[in-house]
């Protein structure tokens, strides 16, 4: 890179206007190849880093996020997949303007919406026991009410299950609306009625 | 209550039922839904396109044979498949530019809904012009036997998937629109 911005200006005045201008291209394609060769280099070996973290401290969250949106396991699965894939290409423009959770949330909750099929119907209980979830302290009653939870939450909208699980995942407002892309107040209206249909089922 | 749902969202501990292939990610070698489901209109457009542009070498094939197919037939069969690749290629486009990791959740969820329902509405444009164009081919043609033939069992074959995809586009719509009428998502719909 160094070594192409001291060698180019002496030839230049030798040169035809015409060969001045495809010098000048050639040596800008030069210049941005260099650049942008070396910030490759960086983002890929970025890029494996972050997503070997994500894999291994985030696959919670990314797994109960596509959990509740998926009605069978071919669906979880699928729906866990795509995420990682979005993830994997999404990495290399992710700027950290946000927390990685935030972005997280943002990709999995994307890809969930945009895979939502319209005609399967969850089999009740019978996906979750397949699916493995268990809870900390193996209380059975727990584990039952974290069934209902789920079932509950399967049971709103697209965007009200959005929100409340990332209220559920203790966001704040900002974050919230940050990746909703809805203002504050309409979450809060959003959030009070989800948690009140929660309540009520 | 809130803090207990928290409690009990936070409690769940996750399990992974099958390994995720993360060399097949990285090495591109898998793809979304989303960008097969773009690739299917991609295809379907491509199709189209040939087939458009097949209908003259159709028309010249037909006119040396016993068929009796009129030119406004292969004119009508022309604008009919090169409007379905336009569509397909309207879709296609549309699908590859959601960005999951870029756009917010109400942007994605507005054009998720808008595309599906521009889909629904195609084939609900389609579907009897298309019925249309094999009635008037299968009329025009009464005198040919083995024609006919070809026609009555590919209407049966063809009613028989169609109803059955009828019933579930009637309830896939139903449920567009009682989503769409969210007003969250209206602004970003168009």
């Amino acid at each position: 890179m160094h070594a192409i911005v001291h060698t180019y200006p002496p030839a230049i005045p030798q040169l035809s206007a015409l060969k001045r201008g495809i010098a000048v291209i050639q040596y800008l394609k030069r210049t941005v190849s260099a650049l942008s060769h070396g910030n490759c280099e960086t983002t890929k070996h970025d890029r494996y880093a972050t997503f070997g973290h994500i894999i291994t401290e985030h696959d919670r969250l990314i797994s109960q996020i596509c959990f509740s949106y998926s009605h069978t396991r071919e669906e979880f699965e699928d729906l866990r997949q795509d995420t990682y894939i979005n993830i994997w290409q999404g990495l290399k423009h992710f700027n950290h303007r946000s927390t990685i959770k935030t972005w997280l949330y943002r990709v999995t909750l994307n890809t969930c919406i945009s895979s939502i099929r319209l005609k399967s119907k969850r089999i009740n209980n019978v996906s979750i026991d397949e699916l493995c979830y268990s809870i900390a302290d193996d209380d059975q009653n727990r584990q039952r009410l974290l069934y209902e939870l789920h079932d509950c939450i399967n049971m709103l909208n697209p965007i009200d299950k959005a929100i409340i699980i990332m209220w559920l995942d203790e966001f704040s407002y900002d974050e919230i609306s940050d990746v909703m892309g809805l203002n504050r107040n309409t979450i809060a209206s959003r959030l009070k009625r989800a948690k009140e249909k929660l309540i009520k089922l | 209550m809130d803090n207990n749902l928290k409690d009990k969202w936070q409690a769940a501990e996750y399990c992974p039922s099958e390994k995720l292939n993360a060399q097949q990610i990285i090495n591109g070698q898998r793809t979304t839904t989303l960008q097969k489901l773009a690739g299917r209109y991609k295809f379907f457009a491509n199709l189209g396109l040939s087939l458009m542009l097949l209908m003259p070498i159709d028309w010249y094939a037909a006119s040396h044979s016993s068929l009796i197919i009129g030119k406004p037939v292969f004119i009508f069969a022309m604008i009919f498949f090169g409007i379905c690749s336009i569509t397909d290629f309207m879709l296609y486009k549309g699908i590859s530019r959601i960005d999951c990791c870029r756009m917010t959740v109400i942007e994605v969820t507005g054009k998720i809904l808008l595309y599906r329902k521009r889909h629904l509405q195609f084939v609900m444009l389609f579907a009897p012009l298309a019925i249309a164009f094999i009635g008037y081919v299968a009329y025009s043609n009464l005198n040919d036997k083995y024609f006919m033939y070809g026609v009555i069992a590919g209407s049966i074959i063809g009613l028989t998937i169609g109803i059955r995809q009828l019933l579930q586009f009637m309830a896939d719509y139903r449920t567009i629109i009682n989503l769409t009428e969210d007003n969250d998502t209206q602004e970003y719909k168009s």
